[in-house]
């Protein structure tokens, strides 16, 4: 019997066609997907949020003590104004770092950003949400911008890794939200400002300060699906954050993994509809435990003494939640810390800002 | 393992060099093995299923072929229909009939526990029994020579680009391209590349249009009017650019092979009317359903209600292969209505124009049906739709009764992303339309055709989600 044949017909023909759309994508990739300014005018989302944090919160701070990196529950959550007067430190020493659906690695560039400055802080806390676990979340814009090869192989679970991989050689798909921006703008910039409220957190989305009703329930069990669908084990976000913990203890900072505390029901509906999730990230903070890092698990909001009303939705805090997160941020660093309590004299007048609307930018871009 | 997926992209690449180096009998063996391996990575069980079927059938078309007593021969085809049914009734319908019948005796009053079984829709067996039940009743009639080979027939039952989601092979089209020696030529691999390229950049669309769907069809009694008719009309783009940027792929894979799948789809959103649209729309199964079930049912000869009983009859059953649901029946059935509707409306044009001498030229008011007949067409396929796409039939009603009872804000503006990705359609579509054949891009300019390329590259980068959706049609 014959093994071997040659079935094609003819001579290949000079792929004419072929070299113009090969032309045509290699200009798209270098003059293009590479540029800088694609990246810094139409990141939006998350590249945004980092860059604006460290415009308008980092370089002007004259001398940090307290960062607080995070998602939008510590975003919303972590007052500065009030931790500094909990703790009796300088105005402009506790910095709100935390961005709309803000991850390790959102902590870690950050970090990376602002190092000059940040380095100089006491405390770093890094804010820890439970679904960050889910293997299944896709990559930010921040994740394909800011990655070295080294993280993309190593620092995230499998099928990011493939994305990113992808990504890394050919920059037109890691650039694909930037792309699509530019193009649904019309080469029109995106707007790039931190709009900071009063007492120095970011601004709110509008309603945030009415608190949760039983009404709410459909909207809790959709976010609750959103977060956990498809979930598989992934280790790659705490590798993420274990870097970020040695980068700010070698810089001489104590470091603090807070996870904030949950609504009631959504915590149950967790545990009833996802027990293997809710497991492997009592494991996980276990295991960052046993590595030495200070883990405050205040998931259980009961335990830490919050009532509903502190509730806007399944994690986000109203007002009244905002000064018991902030609260309990203080009393934590001033443990961690002791010299960080420093008795300088509250400013009397402040009140809880009046909050206006996000702007639209603002969101989270995990794809 | 779907197409769209890098371990596609791997398998493809390991078995398609092989393919190209290798004698016929090894080439056929080859493409066999890689088939059932393509298949078994859904789910290996099932391949115990597919082998059943090729075997049984295989052995009754050798049967069919020495047998000359009529009574025999239709004994035989009879066994490999009922077989090939049974395991499609089995796995698709038996929840389906078990539940039906549960609730017809409870509104008789009769409480009924039956035995229910979580079974498991295996991949494509909806194509791959109607592919093999075509060569057998093909063979009985004598319209297709007995396959006497038993790799090929298997081949042509599993062949990997067309048995998940079709299209379904006419015995004829592809058993003899199977069984003869295959060359491949430069321009095969080049025009089945192209193919493939518009399949991934159809498919990519789809993908982007779901969310838009899933909004208005999961929740129907929260959206706005807007929203729920941006819905309806997203998911007659999204089943368009899903299912034929499957076939594309499919085709695209089989002609770099050397193998020609025919075409299952040629711009239905552009027909006049619904019989039309049936010639245009999934035109395999349409094919399929006219051979196997309207002509022997009677076809066209008989009555006028003779011919709508036929025609009742293939939809509801065209209805129900699409899947164990009442609202596939739904669909199917108006879909009937509508073409017993069109038929009494030719019927009633032909009376009309019987006592006149000669057509006259199209005149304005022509030209004025054409558009009205055509927006009469879109507006049953999407109403249609509604049922197709929708949970449960109530959730269809509740999707066509919020657009009835226009509510909330006419947020224009909401459906400035369905007109982007309209656009993109548009730009692969537009061409093909224009030329009338689905690779009029490789007749322009090399320079043209290279930008085209370009541009489909670049959209299907730009538009595709992060995550693989599976193509609609597997669930059928």
């Amino acid at each position: 019997m014959r093994w071997f044949n040659t079935n094609l017909e003819g001579r290949p023909p000079l792929p004419k066609a072929v070299l113009v759309a090969l032309a045509t994508l290699l200009v798209m990739e270098f003059g293009l997907a590479r540029q800088e300014w694609l990246w810094t005018q139409f990141g939006g989302g998350g590249l945004n949020a980092i860059q604006s944090r460290i415009d308008a919160i980092v370089t002007p701070s004259p001398d940090p003590l307290v960062v607080v990196t995070g998602s939008s529950r510590l975003r919303i959550g972590a007052s500065p104004l009030q931790i500094e007067q909990a703790l009796g430190v300088p105005a402009g020493s506790v910095l709100n770092l935390a961005v709309a659906a803000g991850t390790p690695f959102d902590a870690l560039t950050e970090y990376r950003l602002g190092r000059d400055k940040l380095r100089s802080a006491t405390l770093l806390v890094i804010g820890l949400d439970d679904f960050y676990t889910n293997a299944s979340w896709g990559v930010t814009l921040c994740d394909r911008r800011y990655a070295t090869l080294d993280e993309r192989l190593h620092d995230y679970d499998p099928p990011q890794v493939r994305t990113l991989l992808i990504g890394w050689l050919w920059r037109t798909c890691d650039a694909q939200r930037a792309l699509q921006r530019f193009l649904a703008r019309g080469g029109r910039p995106m707007p790039y400002h931190a709009e900071l409220e009063p007492d120095r957190r970011c601004r709110l989305a509008e309603g945030w300060d009415k608190p949760a009703t039983p009404a709410d329930e459909p909207k809790l069990v959709e976010t609750l699906e959103a977060f956990y669908q498809n979930w598989r084990p992934g280790s790659g976000r705490l590798r993420q954050l274990r870097k970020l913990a040695a980068l700010a203890r070698s810089d001489g900072l104590k470091v603090l993994v807070v996870c904030t505390p949950l609504a009631p029901r959504y915590r149950q509906l967790v545990h009833e509809r996802y027990p293997e999730a809710e497991a492997y990230f009592g494991r996980c903070l276990e295991q960052l435990r046993a590595e030495g890092l200070e883990v405050l698990d205040w998931r259980d909001s009961t335990a830490v003494g919050w009532p509903p009303a502190a509730f806007h939705d399944y994690g986000h805090p109203t007002p009244l939640g905002v000064t018991l997160l902030s609260r309990m941020l203080a009393d934590a660093a001033a443990r961690a810390c002791p010299e960080l309590r420093r008795g300088v004299t509250p400013d009397p007048a402040f009140r809880l800002p009046a909050m206006g609307p996000a702007p639209a930018d603002d969101e989270s871009d995990a794809q | 393992m779907l197409f769209n997926t890098w371990q596609f992209a791997l398998f493809f690449l390991a078995v398609y060099p092989l393919y190209l180096i290798a004698a016929f009998r090894i080439q056929t063996i080859g493409l066999l093995a890689a088939s059932w391996f393509f298949y078994a990575c859904w789910d290996w069980r099932f391949l115990f299923l597919l082998l059943t079927s090729t075997t049984v059938d295989y052995y009754i078309g050798k049967r069919l072929a020495v047998c000359e007593d009529a009574g025999q021969r239709r004994r035989l085809v009879t066994v490999s229909i009922a077989t090939n049914l049974t395991f499609l009734g089995f796995f698709k319908y038996y929840n389906f009939f078990t539940d039906s019948a549960v609730g017809l005796l409870r509104l008789m009053g009769i409480e009924a526990h039956p035995w229910l079984l979580h079974v498991v829709l295996p991949v494509g067996i909806s194509f791959y029994t109607f592919q093999a039940m075509a060569y057998t009743i093909d063979v009985y009639r004598d319209r297709s020579k007995t396959c006497s080979d038993f790799v090929t027939f298997a081949l042509y039952v599993a062949y990997f680009p067309h048995l998940v989601a079709g299209p379904i092979q006419r015995t004829d089209d592809l058993l003899p391209q199977l069984a003869r020696p295959r060359k491949v030529s430069w321009d095969q691999i080049g025009s089945g590349a192209v193919l493939v390229l518009v399949g991934l950049a159809r498919k990519a669309l789809a993908d982007r249009l779901a969310p838009y769907v899933d909004l208005a069809f999961n929740a129907p009694l929260e959206q706005s009017s807007l929203i729920l008719v941006r819905g309806v009309v997203a998911f007659a783009l999204q089943i368009y650019g899903d299912f034929a940027g499957y076939t594309d792929i499919a085709r695209g894979i089989s002609r770099m092979m050397g193998i020609e799948l025919i075409q299952n789809f040629r711009w239905p959103y552009l027909s006049r009317n619904v019989q039309e649209f049936w010639q245009r729309w999934h035109i395999s199964l349409s094919r399929w359903l006219r051979d196997y079930l309207y002509i022997p049912l009677g076809g066209n000869r008989g009555s006028r209600a003779m011919i709508f009983r036929n025609l009742m009859i293939t939809m509801l059953l065209g209805g129900l292969w699409h899947g164990a649901s009442w609202n596939f029946v739904v669909w199917g059935g108006i879909h009937g209505v509508a073409l017993v509707v069109h038929r009494v409306w030719l019927y009633l044009l032909q009376q009309r124009r019987a006592g006149r001498e000669q057509p006259e030229p199209p005149d304005r008011a022509d030209r004025l049906a054409f558009v009205a007949s055509w927006a009469l067409t879109l507006a049953v396929v999407l109403v249609t739709g509604v049922f197709f796409r929708a949970h449960t039939f109530a959730d269809a009603m509740a999707v066509l009764s919020g657009i009835v009872h226009w509510h909330g804000p006419l947020a224009v503006k909401r459906l400035g992303g369905l007109a982007g990705l309209l656009v993109a359609l548009a730009l692969i579509d537009g061409p093909q339309v224009r030329a009338g054949e689905h690779e009029a891009c490789r007749r322009w300019p090399w320079v043209l055709q290279g930008l085209y390329y370009a541009f489909l590259v670049l959209l299907i980068v730009m538009v595709r989600p992060s995550s693989n959706a599976p193509f609609l049609y597997f669930q059928f």
